[in-house]
């Protein structure tokens, strides 16, 4: 079924929307949730809190692409899941080891300790983004928004995972450059 | 600040730069042409013995099974790649179904090119023999699926591959053999440098460089004056006698020989290779009965047998496993002698789980459904054309699967002398329920 149709039901308020749109993104929801949560049982939680959020806010929202809407809902209510486990002391999966690396986009001993607006701070690094290489920003985004395996992403573009690494490596840093740059970090 | 900050940050990323780099997750990974082919030409030897090992029977074709996955399914990509999975020991496979705590859908994506469709010639279904220890009549209530080890990048080259254990494995092949290590020269098949300079040459005249790894070697050799003992990444391995091994004048073990005729060696070679065969309880699996069409010397259309062992002693299910994953391949040359052999031992080393298994008069309604996979160009031609079934195990990029293949008749392409051709169609043997989003239909309907 089409996405303009899903959204049909969505916004008539039939709940073969619900079905529908498990049945087309079902495995796309379940990769993303895996990636950061590790867990199967705990994914396929995350995935139905995402269909009944999906089904709480549209309408009002009308999403031009769903499957982005979807996945901005899953990624999000994983990560929330994801935290209360952390707090108990249970593993992630992709996602534990992505926020590793993002720590070297922070200076050491970075004591701004500010709260900064986090929509503040995604229209800074997609500022950051936009202005590096197709290669550089699409690696970036598969790892630290989806959560991929550095293999996986390795292999969709047809580098050699050392490549994959040092490329992220090098984002990273020039990230952090360009954080300090616009005030995010001391 | 905290990496956590910046990943929640990252939710109010532009739709855009999210929206880019998932579609490139989805796309399936594309290389120019001539890429292809040289990567394809310096597998080629792996991918046939890969296409010869995972269908045991006697299907001279590797049937592309790629996934239509709405979401996209990346060749060689994981689902659940360096994350914690629910993986048990193989003790546990004797707990039906107990692994899957709920039905977690197994993704069908497969490796792998077209190279034409998966089709038998014969007067009738009954000449496409083979031993497998599944019947029509065996009642399963599961069967395991394991996690692929070996992965392939595009084009069949294998990632990463693991060369202390393929080298233990060619020792250990070698001492079967009675030939001591030190007889053995081993290197890999790794180009020498006139062959690099070339390729390097092709990249630079279209702008680009050699890729990374593209010279890496991806097998492994063990040689002495005789014998070549070569060993790929998934543990198969070709052993090669030049001049080959000659076979008592009574034996006939050639291309063309009979059924009576293979069986009649495949005795002899049992006797003689026991130590390579090393098996508890062979069972001798005389697989084909697919027609060939006259070639040079040849007057008319002639049956193609292949003589195979695998280890029998074990229950039905660990018989299944020998068949499809353990076993050895004897191969005669035109002059009766024995030419080569294939050692096939799949790494099962990573259990996933016991799957429930559906019947195969439920298959079979689910192929009149349409709910097939098949490199067939022509459209599943109904009920009555089905001719014969068999459970086998197909590898796919991420899982080992047991799949029934049905063998159907396809009435539009039997010839003037009444051979036929059965084509094969496939459905997997685990419930729908548990299959990630399965695009019926095949690829060349």
């Amino acid at each position: 079924m089409q996405d303009e149709n899903i959204l049909d039901l969505f916004w008539q308020r039939k709940e073969s929307a619900i079905d529908e749109t498990e049945r087309k993104y079902r495995t796309y929801l379940h990769r993303i949730a895996f990636s950061i949560l590790g867990d199967l049982s705990d994914c396929q939680e995350t995935v139905n809190d995402t269909l009944l959020k999906a089904w709480n806010s549209i309408p009002p929202h009308r999403p031009a692409v769903l499957s982005t809407y979807l996945g901005k809902i899953v990624r999000q209510t994983a990560i929330d899941r994801y935290r209360s486990q952390h707090r108990q002391k249970r593993n992630g999966g992709e996602y534990a080891l992505s926020l590793s690396e993002l720590q070297e986009c922070i200076s050491d001993g970075d004591k701004t300790a500010e709260e900064a607006d986090a929509k503040l701070l995604g229209e800074s690094i997609s500022r950051f983004l936009k202005a590096q290489k197709k290669e550089a920003r699409t690696v970036f985004v598969q790892r630290y928004y989806f959560s991929d395996p550095i293999r996986a992403i390795a292999q969709r573009h047809g580098i050699s995972e050392a490549k994959t690494t040092s490329l992220l490596h090098r984002t990273r840093l020039a990230l952090r450059e360009h954080l300090q740059k616009e005030g995010f970090l001391l | 600040m905290t990496p956590e900050k910046i990943s929640e940050s990252l939710q109010h990323l532009d739709d855009t730069l999210i929206e880019e780099a998932d579609l490139l997750r989805r796309k399936k990974t594309t290389a120019p042409i001539w890429m292809k082919v040289l990567a394809a030409a310096a597998c080629l030897t792996l991918i046939c013995a890969v296409a010869f090992r995972f269908l045991p029977q006697n299907s001279p074709i590797v049937p592309p099974i790629s996934s239509q996955d709405p979401v996209g399914t990346l060749p060689g990509e994981t689902v659940f790649e360096g994350a914690q999975v629910p993986s048990s020991g193989q003790e546990e496979a004797s707990s039906p179904t107990g692994g899957v705590n709920q039905p977690f859908q197994l993704t069908l994506a497969e490796n792998g090119g077209a190279m034409g469709f998966e089709g038998y010639m014969a007067y009738d279904i009954s000449e496409i023999v083979s031993a497998n220890p599944w019947t029509p009549d065996t009642v399963l209530e599961s069967l395991p699926v394991y996690r692929t080890t070996t992965q392939y990048e595009v084009g069949g080259k294998p990632l990463n591959p693991d060369f202390d254990r393929m080298e233990a494995f060619l020792y250990e092949l070698a001492e079967k053999l009675g030939i001591r290590k030190e007889e053995l020269t081993v290197g890999t098949n790794e180009p020498d440098e006139e062959y690099k300079q070339k390729v390097k040459k092709k990249f630079s005249a279209i702008g680009e460089t050699v890729p990374e790894g593209f010279f890496d070697p991806t097998c492994l050799y063990g040689r002495t004056d005789n014998v070549e003992i070569m060993v790929e990444p998934g543990l198969a391995a070709r052993i090669k006698w030049d001049p080959p091994v000659e076979l008592p004048d009574t034996y006939r073990f050639g291309w063309t020989s009979s059924f009576q005729e293979k069986e009649l060696s495949a005795g002899y070679l049992q006797k003689e290779f026991a130590e390579l065969i090393d098996m508890k309880e062979p069972v001798l699996n005389i697989t084909g009965g697919d027609y060939l069409l006259p070639s040079d010397g040849q007057t008319a259309p002639y049956p193609q047998f292949n003589v195979n062992f695998y280890d029998g002693s074990g229950d039905i299910v660990t018989d299944i496993l020998n068949f499809n994953f353990n076993c050895i391949y004897f191969s005669g040359d035109e002059n009766d002698d024995l030419w080569l052999v294939w050692v096939y031992r799949q790494d099962l080393s990573e259990f996933f789980a016991d799957y429930p298994i559906i019947t195969w008069q439920q298959a079979q309604q689910m192929l009149c459904e349409g709910k097939y996979f098949t490199t067939v160009p022509e459209a599943m031609p109904g009920a009555d054309h089905v001719k014969k079934v068999e459970l086998i195990y197909r590898e796919g990029v991420d899982f080992l699967i047991p799949y029934y293949r049905f063998y159907v008749e396809v009435p539009s392409w039997e010839r003037d002398n009444g051979l036929k051709t059965y084509g094969a169609y496939y459905v997997p043997a685990v419930p729908e329920e548990y299959l990630a989003d399965p695009q019926w239909g095949g690829w060349f309907n």
